[in-house]
């Protein structure tokens, strides 16, 4: 009864998780078209929501494969998983609270890894594979994407430069429409499958499944809801400075930026290379504006972008290993999860509680 | 281990090219493509109907080139 508590939690802990994961991430497929009125914020929103869901049933050969080779699969128990994703949904905050563009991918392997640390000691992680799938790629990604959308802009305006502006700026704002599609398309297919991941490894540990079980349909769609919901809901501060701040993006260069990183991106998939889609379309934009003019680029909000994703793994890691610290004081009983999923609703509905008379205020003003 | 790291090096070489080569197909046939149908209209517009004709071609073959490109990364995608 007790292990089956933990499990609803961590089921429950999950789906927050692939929430905080879809508004989190939806600058990444739609800030480039809200920052260039490609589409109204509502609409692109929308549109990112439909294809997350609908990615999330496109393939599901990635799902359980977060974590794996990362750490020592005898070192994962329900409460490691809990630990490692309140790690992730914590960090995510965190970024989202300041507007910064990290990678979710990489705080919940930082949040697996610190948990699994707390766990079973240093003799659970395994090194290289961090370096091969995480470190290695964090690295390439945004440099690949930053130099190749400067060539795709460069490419823009030598061939439609000429041209009158009105026609050219319609057209790249309709491509927009292809390539930020195809990014939320991609984006479902990776990040919705995590969670299922997650799920399913909790599933497996706590002896509900077999180890070589399929991904229950009741997760597929669950976990499909929780990322188009989280996606729909919108992460506007990350929205704003992905689409405005770090550069004053006309249409082709949010075309430019957009087709690089769908370009990056499918092409590590055919790879099976991973790569984070923030890191990815970060990288773009940043390349599309130094390509016209060094000076266009706000290097000092690239910088604190910089000084997130550094933070991402290790800070995930270290919330992920005092979660289940704490967790571990109550022994392998349901008590410390429960104790820290009712202190986050606590939290949460006093920070809602808090939000609500000024929301109530603007409702009045804009009656 | 060194056989694992030139996979990851060969990896790396290859998402490199790849990924260049489709960006700028991607981005190239699009100008194209909005070259083709701007240009098309002003000789339209000019009443030069003769005129047109090759820069439609143009901007079919441009968006068919894109159209493509994307339908790729699709399957691309769906079949990781």
């Amino acid at each position: 009864m007790g292990s089956d508590l933990v499990l609803v939690i961590v089921v429950f802990t999950a789906l927050a998780f692939d929430f905080t994961n879809g508004f989190h991430d939806t600058a990444n497929a739609v800030a480039t078209t809200v920052g260039t009125r490609a589409l109204p914020p509502r609409v692109a929103v929308a549109l990112a929501a439909i294809l997350n869901f609908v990615g999330a049933f496109v393939s599901l050969k990635v799902a359980a494969t977060i974590g794996k080779g990362i750490v020592d699969a005898g070192a994962v128990t329900t409460t490691v998983i809990f630990g490692a994703l309140v790690g992730a949904i914590t960090w995510n905050l965190v970024t989202w609270w300041f507007g910064l563009p990290s990678s979710s991918s990489h705080a919940l392997i930082g949040g697996v890894v610190g948990s699994a640390f707390a766990h079973a000691g240093s003799s659970a992680i395994r090194g290289k594979a961090i370096l091969d799938k995480v470190l290695i790629p964090g690295l390439v990604a945004p440099i690949l994407a930053f130099v190749i959308a400067g060539m795709a802009i460069a490419i823009a305006y030598l061939v439609a430069g000429r041209l009158r502006p009105g026609p050219v700026q319609r057209g790249y704002r309709a491509g927009q429409l292809a390539t930020s599609s195809l990014f939320a398309l991609a984006h479902g297919t990776n990040d919705a499958q995590k969670t299922m991941g997650v799920i399913l490894l909790a599933l497996i540990a706590n002896g509900n499944v077999s180890a070589d079980a399929d991904v229950p349909t009741w997760v597929i769609i669950s976990s499909a809801t929780a990322i188009g919901l989280g996606t729909y809901s919108g992460g506007w501060r990350i929205m704003r400075t992905v689409g405005t701040r770090i550069i004053k993006m006309d249409p082709p260069q949010g075309f430019s930026a957009q087709g690089a990183g769908a370009s990056v991106l499918f092409t590590a998939s055919a790879l099976g290379y991973p790569l984070s889609t923030t890191h990815v379309i970060s990288g773009g934009v940043m390349g599309a504006g130094a390509a016209k003019s060094i000076s266009a680029v706000r290097w000092g909000v690239a910088g604190n972008i910089l000084l997130a994703w550094l933070l991402t793994l290790p800070a995930a890691a270290a919330i992920g290993a005092a979660a289940y610290g704490f967790c571990s004081i109550f022994g392998s009983a349901v008590t410390g999860p429960l104790l820290v999923t009712i202190s986050a609703l606590g939290l949460g509905l006093a920070i809602l509680g808090k939000r609500s008379p000024r929301v109530a205020r603007r409702t009045k003003a804009d009656a | 281990m060194i056989l694992a790291a030139q996979s990851v090096s060969s990896q790396l070489v290859d998402l490199v090219l790849y990924a260049t080569i489709a960006t700028l197909g991607v981005s190239l046939s699009f100008a194209l493509a909005l070259v083709g149908t701007v240009r098309a209209s002003e000789s339209r517009r000019g009443g030069s109907v003769a005129g047109a004709v090759p820069w439609t071609l143009l901007a079919v073959l441009g968006y068919a080139a894109f159209a493509a490109l994307a339908v790729k990364g699709i399957i691309v995608v769906t079949q990781k």
